[in-house]
């Protein structure tokens, strides 16, 4: 079915109480107007989505079973787990290990009551239509609450496979994660694909770190090259708050992250890390951007790339400090290794600044490996080979090294490691 | 062990090595001094494999075989060391951890079996004595915010891991303290036997009161055009290179 076709069907059949229709159906006028985004919309250039969205898609959910899963599971997970099949929560597959009164996880379509006033706060409608498609027409999805002053012990795996064994699949997974004041949260994010069909996930997810809250997400992108993404990460924090996301990105097709953080108060730090190692002809764009609107707020950000074959990368990094968000630090880092001649990254600093008193800093370097550092590896007896790969694994270590659950930074050690063909 | 004949090398446009020639046999230490630019960092190098430098005309010869035809990582397979004039940082990775994977890619090459962990640390413990190194220290990223004598102290630790046949030391004195120099210099004697030697490359002789070597030979002008043995380290001392210099430049005026 055409996309056009698909989303007006599938928005028509959904039935619900007034306020979440009238919230919905702004949603899904805003997205028809403003069209998926072309290669001539500037925060669009390079991930033009068009012709990806040409597959003849379908919206099924598919049953997994316990088997089907396993492989995408850590090695001894300690934590709770949230399966999403095809953009729908497995309340069968998802296991929850945490007490209800250290968090609530559940089904979005369960939590209804509160959704309306607070999905889609933040989105940015016109310059991100996925957003609007995510509102539109999401009905499932994984909904977290962390009450006031709670430390949620155990982390959360939200697992997201796109089963197109049968179909294409056009999935669009939806997180809702409140975090109270003084509370604490780790939630990792898994995107994998079942079979060689096309894909296309629309994931969006929405975060509210209340006031002196620490929370990490860490996303782990994993698809197939038949499988295209968007993934959007809206999150709004309050004074004193500290937020850290890692997005690491080691295939796919096409991927755009949109990692959005409003610093909402004074005393906010964010952090923002990506890793993308690519090869082939996957093209992974990463847009962000924070948005200082009070004083004395910190802003981190560090995204790497390591880029072989015929893959693109594109780096876009806003930082915004407003006129009253005085003694404001946002550092911006974006280093890129080229390890073929058809491999390209697009990096793009962007920084408007009101303030007067401020620090900020930003660099993008993109080079080859060092070759001092290559001949004194070699130096040692060390082939070039396994030279390049001790220099490369090097390089990703210190995005690896802001993830702090073991079982994940091991899990992408041993992955990395082996696509680098490296021993241990 | 060792020989090199009429060695020519370039890099870029400019000739640095103009015929030079030098052997080497087991248990034997040279010491290889000159004033700057003579070409003593630029012999060492070109023993090593650094590409930046092209061999134009002469032969190296390291027991039996062409060094020059080996890539970096095989004549350190083969047995040849060196210890860098400014060891590089690598961030992100550690001593230990590139150590361990030279270690036994050295070992498989010469048809021994790979260390597991623990023996690997054993004789890291081992060799660390040698030039009072610490365990902290291998763990950081390789030379990252290392002092000079830090940075030195840890190339000849490597050098006592790799067990090299033949070690070339380029000017591992300069920028070291007295206390340093002894620590760097008693791990060399240490490692000394009648199967291995050594090369030291110095442009002052105080390194040569603590690693005493069986001949000095003069660089200068990309050629070795005087050796003999310690002596003529402390003559050099005394009257500076400039007295080599102008014996030179009469006879070739």
């Amino acid at each position: 079915m055409e996309l056009k076709e698909l989303v007006e069907k599938q928005y028509k059949s959904i039935t619900e109480k007034e306020g979440v229709k009238a919230f919905r159906q702004k949603a899904f006028d805003n997205f028809v107007k403003e069209g998926i985004p072309t290669s001539k919309h500037e925060e669009w250039k390079y991930a033009d989505f068009t012709k990806v969205l040409k597959s003849d898609f379908s919206l099924l959910n598919s049953e997994l079973t316990e088997a089907d899963i396993k492989p995408f599971l850590f090695d001894a997970w300690d934590g709770n787990l949230v399966v999403v099949v095809n953009g729908n929560y497995s309340a069968k597959l998802s296991k929850i290990v945490s007490p209800e009164t250290e968090v609530k996880i559940k089904n979005f379509s369960d939590a209804k009551d509160s959704l309306t006033d607070k999905i889609n706060q933040f989105a940015d409608a016109k310059n991100n239509p996925f957003s609007s498609l995510s509102a539109a027409l999401a009905t499932s999805g994984v909904y977290v609450e962390v009450p006031t002053n709670k430390v949620v012990e155990k982390p959360i795996l939200i697992l997201n496979i796109c089963d197109k064994r049968a179909n294409s699949i056009l999935a669009q997974p939806r997180n809702f994660i409140s975090i109270g004041a003084n509370a604490q949260l780790k939630i990792v994010e898994t995107f994998y694909s079942l079979g060689s069909l096309d894909s296309f996930t629309n994931a969006y997810t929405e975060i509210y770190a209340g006031k002196d809250s620490v929370s990490k997400l860490y996303k782990l992108q994993l698809e197939d090259s038949a499988a295209s993404l968007v993934d959007t990460t809206q999150v709004f924090q309050e004074g004193k708050s500290t937020f850290t996301c890692t997005t690491i990105t080691l295939s796919g097709n096409m991927v755009r992250n949109n990692l959005n953080l409003v610093l909402n108060g004074e005393y906010c730090e964010g952090n923002m890390n990506g890793l993308y190692m690519l090869k082939g002809n996957t093209l992974v764009d990463n847009h962000s951007s924070v948005d200082h609107a009070f004083p004395n707020s910190l802003s981190n950000e560090m995204y790497k790339g390591i880029l072989d074959d015929k893959s693109t990368g594109v780096f876009n990094g806003k930082i915004f400090v407003r006129k009253d968000a005085q003694k404001t630090n946002a550092y911006q880092s974006n280093k890129n290794l080229l390890l073929s001649d058809e491999a390209s990254i697009n990096t793009k600093p962007q920084l408007e600044i009101w303030a007067n008193d401020v620090k900020c800093s930003h660099g993008a370097t993109t080079g080859k490996l060092d070759k001092d550092m290559l001949f004194y590896l070699r130096a040692r007896g060390i082939s070039e080979k396994s030279a390049k790969a001790i220099l490369m694994n090097a390089f990703a270590h210190d995005v690896l090294d802001t993830i702090s659950l073991d079982s994940v930074k091991e899990y992408l050690n041993k992955i990395i490691s082996e696509r680098l063909g490296l021993e241990y | 062990m060792l020989k090199i004949t009429n060695l020519h090398a370039k890099i870029g446009e400019k000739e640095i090595l103009k015929g030079l020639n030098l052997e080497v046999k087991p248990g034997e230490i040279h010491a290889i001094m000159g004033p700057n630019g003579a070409g003593k960092s630029t012999l060492a190098s070109v023993l090593a494999g650094r590409e930046d430098y092209e061999v134009t005309g002469g032969s190296v010869e390291f027991n039996g075989k062409d060094l020059l035809d080996m890539e970096a990582d095989v004549r350190a397979k083969e047995g040849v060391f060196l210890a860098f004039q400014y060891p590089v940082e690598i961030p992100g990775v550690s001593t230990t951890n590139f150590l361990k994977t030279a270690v036994n890619e050295v070992r498989k090459y010469r048809g021994q079996d790979s260390l597991d962990a623990v023996s690997f640390l054993q004789t890291m413990k081992e060799k660390m004595k040698i030039v009072e190194i610490n365990q902290s220290l291998l763990s950081r990223s390789l030379n990252e915010g290392f002092s000079g004598g830090e940075k030195k102290r840890n190339e000849i630790f490597q050098m006592a891991m790799l067990e090299p046949k033949l070690a070339i030391l380029d000017e591992t004195d300069s920028g070291l303290d007295i206390d340093a120099l002894r620590i760097v210099a008693n791990g060399v004697n240490t490692l000394r036997s009648k199967d291995n030697a050594f090369i030291v490359v110095t442009h002052y002789q105080r390194l040569l009161d603590y690693i005493v070597p069986d001949f000095v030979h003069v660089l200068y002008n990309g050629r070795i055009v005087k050796s003999g043995t310690k002596e003529l380290a402390l003559e050099l001392e005394e009257k500076g290179y400039d007295f080599i210099k102008n014996e030179v430049d009469a006879l070739t005026a």
